[in-house]
This record gives C-alpha cells, sequence and structure tokens, in this order.
C-alpha cells in the first residue's frame, strides 16, 4: 500500500491553520472591513518582472491564474467597495521550496485613506493578532530600507556602485553566468547581507523602497527616488508586502511598460497590460494603501514548522 | 557538455565549479516576493573535502561533472597504488594515496567499496560502512572485565589502530565502524 495519498502537514498543524483564518476574519469583522472574492482564473495576469503565471487554454481562450488578487481588489475600489480584505489562493510558477509553494495563501486588505505609517502598524497589528501572546513579547522595529543598509553595510545601497556592489555579492558567494542587473544585486545583497541583521524575536519593517522596486506603490512626496512601499520581518522570514497605492493611471501604466521589458530581459513570457486595471485607474481608485500577508508563513511560524509543506495540507509535490 | 538548470538542483548532484568536481550537500531556493529568484546551494569540493556556500540565480545552468559512484572489489595494494575491480565488468581501476586517503587503513582484500570516478579515474575511495579485522597486536586481555568502561589500544592486520574493551584478545576477529574507527564488537570464528 503506497503512502503518497497522505497529507504532508500534520493534523495537529491543520487545527492551527484553522484557527488562524477564523482568527483573520475575525480580526477584519471587528474593524469592519468586507470580505470579498475575486476571480483567480483572468484574462491578464501580473506582469511583474520577476513573478511568473501559470496559463490555462479552454480551447484557445487563455487565462491565468493570478499572482496575487491586487489587481480585481482594485477594480472593485475603483467601483466603491470600500475597505475590503480577501483570504484566498495565489499561484506563482517556478516557486518552490522551503518558504515558497506554487499555491499559496494570501490575506490580501486595502483600507481607504490610510498613509503608508497607518498601513503599516495595522499589518503589524494583524500579524500579532495571530501570533501567539499578541505580540506582548515582542519589539517592532521600523527602519527606512536606505537606514537597513546603511547598518548592515556602512551606507544606503544605493552609495555603492555597481562594481562594489557586484563584489559584495561575489563575496558572499554569489555565482553567475552573466554580469547581473543593479535590481539583481540589490535583491541579492537584502537577502543574504541585510535581513541576516535583523533581530529574528522582533517584528522588523523595512519602508522606502528605492524608486525601481516601487512595484504598484505611490512615490514619496518629499522624495521620488522612494516609493512608499513596506514589507515586514519577522524570524527574517517575508511574511508582508504593502503600499500606499498608486492612483494615476498613466503612471501605473508607464511602469507596467518598464516591467514588460524587463520581463524579456528575465525570459519571463509577455504578459498584456491589464486593460481593466487601467479603465478602473482612470475612472479613479481612491487615496488608499494595501497589504498582502503570506498566510502560510504565519502559520509555519506559530506552528514552528521548518517548512511550508508541513502547513499546507498536501503540498506542490504531494497534490 | 552536459549541464543542470537551478530547477534540477537537488541534493546529491555533481556539478563543475572553477574546475574542480563539487558534490551538491543542500539547495534552498531563495526569492523575496518581488524581487529575483536565486538557488542557495552547499556544495562539498570532491578533491579537497571542503565545504563552501555558493548562490546561483534561478533559471542559470552550471555544468555537470563527471562523477560516478561505483561499487568495487578491492583486489590488492602494490605498495603505491591500490587496486580494485568492478563486480559486473572486471574492469580494473588503481587508486593513488590521495584518492584512498583514509580508507587504505581498513581495506582488506575482497571488501567491496564505494569507488568515485571522476572523469574516469578514481578520486575517492569509501570503505564499506562496517570491517571486520583481525588484531594482531595488543596487551594481555582482563578476563571477566566486562563491565568496566576501560579501553587498551590495538593493533589491526592492515595496520589500523583502534582502541577495543580490555577483555579483546590477540588474534581475535573485530567489527569497526569505519565511518567512526570504533570497535563495534567481537566477531566468532567461523560465524
Amino acid at each position: 500500500m503506497g503512502n503518497d495519498w497522505r497529507p504532508t502537514a500534520s493534523i495537529k498543524n491543520l487545527h492551527v491553520r484553522a484557527t488562524l483564518l477564523a482568527n483573520a476574519r475575525n480580526f477584519f469583522s471587528q474593524r469592519n472591513v468586507f470580505e470579498v472574492e475575486t476571480p483567480l482564473l483572468a484574462a491578464y495576469g501580473a506582469t511583474e518582472a520577476n513573478i511568473a503565471s501559470f496559463e490555462l487554454s479552454d480551447e484557445g481562450d487563455v487565462k491565468y491564474l493570478q499572482t496575487s488578487p491586487e489587481y480585481a481588489m482594485k477594480r472593485l475600489l475603483a467601483a466603491g467597495m470600500g475597505d475590503c480584505y480577501q483570504i484566498c489562493k495565489s499561484f506563482r510558477a517556478k516557486e518552490a521550496g522551503s518558504l515558497h509553494n506554487p499555491e499559496f495563501t494570501l490575506v490580501e486588505w486595502y483600507r481607504l485613506d490610510y498613509s503608508l505609517q497607518a498601513i503599516m502598524q495595522e499589518t503589524v497589528e494583524f500579524i500579532n493578532a495571530l501570533l501567539p501572546n499578541g505580540g506582548a513579547d515582542r519589539e517592532v522595529r521600523y527602519v527606512s530600507y536606505g537606514d537597513s543598509s546603511e547598518g548592515a553595510l556602512g551606507k544606503p545601497m544605493w552609495d555603492f556602485s555597481h562594481a562594489q556592489l557586484y563584489a559584495i555579492a561575489q563575496n558572499k558567494g554569489l555565482i553567475l553566468k552573466e554580469s547581473p542587473s543593479l535590481e539583481e544585486l540589490h535583491d541579492f545583497i537584502f537577502s543574504n547581507c541585510i535581513v541576516p541583521t535583523f533581530d529574528a524575536n522582533d517584528i522588523t519593517v523595512i519602508y522606502h523602497y528605492p524608486v525601481s522596486q516601487a512595484s504598484l506603490a505611490k512615490l514619496d512626496e518629499d522624495n521620488e527616488n522612494l516609493a512608499q512601499r513596506f514589507e515586514v520581518f519577522f524570524h527574517q522570514i517575508e511574511l508582508a508586502n504593502g503600499f500606499v497605492e498608486l492612483t494615476d493611471a498613466q503612471q501605473q501604466y508607464e511602469r507596467f511598460k518598464q516591467d514588460q521589458v524587463k520581463r524579456q530581459l528575465n525570459t519571463l513570457p509577455d504578459m498584456e497590460i491589464d486593460q481593466r486595471l487601467i479603465h478602473a485607474l482612470q475612472h479613479g481608485l481612491p487615496q488608499c494603501a494595501g497589504v498582502a500577508v503570506g498566510f502560510d508563513r504565519l502559520v509555519m511560524l506559530v506552528s514552528g514548522a521548518a517548512s511550508i509543506s508541513e502547513v499546507i495540507s498536501f503540498d506542490w509535490d504531494c497534490a | 557538455m552536459a549541464s543542470y538548470n537551478t530547477n534540477e538542483f537537488k541534493s546529491g548532484l555533481k556539478i563543475m565549479l572553477d574546475g574542480d568536481p563539487y558534490h551538491m550537500l543542500e539547495n534552498e531556493f531563495v526569492k523575496p516576493g518581488k524581487g529575483q529568484a536565486f538557488n542557495r546551494v552547499k556544495l562539498r569540493n570532491l578533491k579537497t573535502g571542503r565545504v563552501v556556500d555558493r548562490t546561483f540565480k534561478s533559471g542559470d545552468s552550471v555544468e555537470a561533472a563527471d562523477v560516478m559512484e561505483v561499487e568495487m572489489q578491492y583486489l590488492y595494494a602494490d605498495g603505491e597504488q591500490w587496486h580494485f575491480m568492478t563486480q559486473d565488468t572486471y574492469e580494473q581501476y588503481a587508486a593513488n594515496e590521495t584518492a584512498v586517503g583514509d580508507a587504505a587503513q581498513w581495506l582488506k582484500d575482497q571488501d567491496i567499496c564505494q569507488v568515485t570516478l571522476y572523469n574516469g579515474s578514481p578520486l575517492s575511495v569509501t570503505a564499506p560502512n562496517f570491517v571486520e579485522l583481525q588484531i594482531v597486536q595488543t596487551d594481555p586481555g582482563v578476563r571477566g572485565d566486562t563491565a568496566t568502561g576501560g579501553t587498551k589500544p590495538a593493533k589491526l592486520e592492515t595496520g589500523a589502530s583502534v582502541k577495543v574493551p580490555l577483555f579483546v584478545e590477540e588474534n581475535e576477529i573485530i567489527r569497526i565502524d569505519t565511518r567512526t574507527g570504533e570497535y563495534v564488537s567481537r566477531v566468532k570464528e567461523g560465524s
């Protein structure tokens, strides 16, 4: 008798997961945030430079499994939905490892008129609400991206030349076939030199990412080289990514265009720009901030799991 | 030249790096949510034994090393080289001192060893996990003393020296764990 039918998560961890799902919904209902559902399969996928979509074809009618519910939720916001959240499966091709499963669960929410500070704070409150002890024994450190690299490397990342960053990365064991882009070096050094300096027992919030990593975030009002984007780390694991959302349709369109160029460089398949999202932004996205939290990783932290497969009923290799 | 893409990375893979063959011990997928994906690997240099951490950009490929693990029977040593033979094709291979390394002290004729071939030549030899060897010299045993944990040195037929319990005597055959170099038990003759 084969053993391949068994779940990869223990029943105990699945109980933890169920409790956290209930706690998450409770968190939002107490704050009068509406739960929404949006399509997992849609006509457009994300144009992100480093995220690959799964493509499905029904006799030539091509749809993409969504890499996050962001585009559709913004269309709801433009239509007047107001504060809303979603807990849904998201899909990212090729992403499998101890912290990644190609099919995973995001908790994503949007708040009207929230500042960067307000959405960062609420994200920490959400994470603490799901972790044991409600965060009583943890400190929260808010550190700008520039300061975090200054702490680890002596000066902000953007004050280093490409050659200097490449030398740092090679020292850390990076091996490449071709000369890396500046963004690849930033990503490598951030993961390998900066994140390891975060105190594992504290929650670290990194904000004001360089404009090259602005994604769908609004730029800072005082410094156009910085984006109102943040990420949250706990136990040196990336738990959340959020923005004060870019509402300018033209700017967003141009960023998507840049993404398409980067996708080609990264040999990812072409992805058309989501016209429906652009039209929604043209109609008018209210001022808002939003964030996505990796739910599986939260379950990992609460249950003490070393791998994401221990908190997913049937992981990628067993699904 | 054969090569591996990062999506084929897994422990056990043999790859080439800076002209040396390496054994992949661990592979970890690392990716910032919005950023570039990398594969962080732990590699053991098959020539020097040194373990290093390296990171590849996901999607890149790396040259495969022509490395094979083959079970071979140990035949004899001629003073300079150790000779082995594959069991299925009876092909013979000669390994030098560097390749045989620490395994030399455990090798007895006809033992089955794991020989790592690199570009067709022995790169390293792993002795069987357990070997049975005769003691050629040790101090007289203390009869009946099987309880106290005392040990004494014993010299084996292959020249190796191991610590054995006090009650073990010269000419006895003992079982040794070659991974730790420790005595396991006595072996009754004829069993």
